[in-house]
């Protein structure tokens, strides 16, 4: 059936590039920043989006219009980010580097209490915060992705904003 | 300040971590190995069904399948062990109307070199281990028989008191559902083959092996797909 396997992404630096590889470079970084912000263990960001993108690859989804393959994709990279913040939880490691390792923004001090506060808030508080306030999906478009009802997603996001916002001024 | 302000404030100021010079090389490389066990699964279950059919042609002495043969149903019911996944067992179905096949001189025409054909209807447990496999333009179905075995278990297909929980036609989105913390599953499976052996309508029941307790049902055909699930399966499991 494919003796050649599909050359997704071979040509990348041609303009013969594949629907599939033009649709994951287009949502690659927004992907990546979503990803980032709700692991524990960013060392694993990398092997997430990897999982993610061939989940999506296997599925050969079809999309009616961008925003629903942005939402599909996000869908498909919270699974997994999910599945590897259970992994993490079970195996009870505790990611080093997050805060030690030094980023690129010029305030560290402000990133360090960034971080603190950041990685205090839950898992469901992270997810909805990025899906939201970040990605700029409406209610209805998070819940779909979160898979639950559109009036939880806007409770918990308003809790979760509170809770943000008091963890940045107790740092 | 704006609360979404605040937030993406917040997260801006969190460390990136650097993305590896080889990400889309390594995703490259992982894609590849993927197609390549997929053909291989293929080509397993297609030499199987071959020996299947020649020696259920030379007992019944009938013509070997054509496209002027008659229509078939296949009706199976196995209980397969759940891999694990997180420390749980986990299994997933997804579904989607794939729509009819391209038929070219009385034959399904394959798809182009370099496409896989879009999968109608697939069981997956652990980290994605194919269970089952179909779809309307490839004629026959992929079943895993290391994994799974026959089952004598009686099953009424229907919802049997599951909630409903979508219809989807050709071009929507796919169905997908996940089940945790289930070690181990019955499924009984009638998939109706036209005369080309690719699948008309197919019916998946699947309930836990130790309860009968029913998890999900899937009503699949080439044009709609109509699925019932357990509110204990949940996509984001």
């Amino acid at each position: 059936m494919t003796a050649d396997p599909i050359r997704l992404l071979e040509h990348r630096h041609d303009e013969s590039r594949s629907p599939f590889e033009c649709m994951i470079r287009r949502h690659h970084p927004r992907l990546r920043r979503f990803a980032n912000a709700l692991l524990v263990d960013r060392a694993r960001v990398d092997d997430v989006l990897q999982e993610a993108y061939l989940k999506t690859y296997r599925r050969s989804p079809r999309f009616a219009n961008e925003q629903h393959e942005l939402a599909y994709l996000h869908r498909v990279v919270y699974r997994c980010c999910l599945d590897e913040l259970r992994r993490n939880r079970r195996s009870r490691e505790t990611p080093v580097g997050d805060v030690i390792e030094l980023g690129t923004t010029a305030d560290p001090l402000a990133r360090t209490l960034a971080e603190e506060a950041w990685s205090e808030l839950s898992d469901n508080d992270r997810a909805v915060l990025l899906l939201v306030d970040v990605a700029g999906f409406d209610y209805g478009a998070a819940a779909r992705i979160l898979r639950l009802p559109r009036g939880t997603v806007a409770s918990r996001l308003s809790t979760a904003r509170d809770r943000l916002r008091g963890r940045m001024e107790d740092a | 300040m704006r609360d979404d302000e605040y937030t993406r404030r917040v997260v801006d100021e969190l460390h990136l971590q650097p993305e590896s010079p080889r990400f889309f090389d390594d995703l490259q490389l992982r894609l590849a190995r993927g197609e390549r066990d997929a053909v291989r699964r293929w080509r397993r279950t297609a030499i199987a069904a071959v020996a299947v059919a020649l020696v259920a042609t030379a007992v019944a002495g009938v013509a070997v399948a054509t496209p002027t043969a008659a229509a078939n149903t296949v009706d199976v019911t196995v209980a397969c062990p759940n891999l694990l996944k997180g420390g749980v067992g986990v299994f997933s179905v997804f579904a989607s109307p794939t729509g009819n096949p391209p038929i070219e001189s009385g034959k399904i025409k394959p798809p182009p070199p370099g496409f896989r054909p879009v999968d109608g209807l697939t069981v997956e447990t652990g980290d994605a281990l194919y269970v089952l496999r179909l779809t309307s333009i490839v004629a026959g179905y992929q079943l895993d028989r290391r994994q799974c075995v026959p089952n004598r278990t009686k099953l009424k297909l229907g919802p049997n008191g599951l909630p409903k929980h979508v219809t989807l036609q050709v071009g929507d989105n796919d169905y997908g559902e996940r089940c945790a913390d289930v070690p181990k599953v019955v499924m009984r499976l009638r998939i109706e083959n036209d005369a080309y052996g690719a699948p008309v309508r197919t019916r998946l029941l699947i309930v836990r092996a130790k309860t009968n307790k029913p998890l999900i049902y899937v009503d699949w055909s080439r044009q709609r797909v109509t699925a019932w699930d357990s509110p204990s399966c949940d996509f984001t499991q």
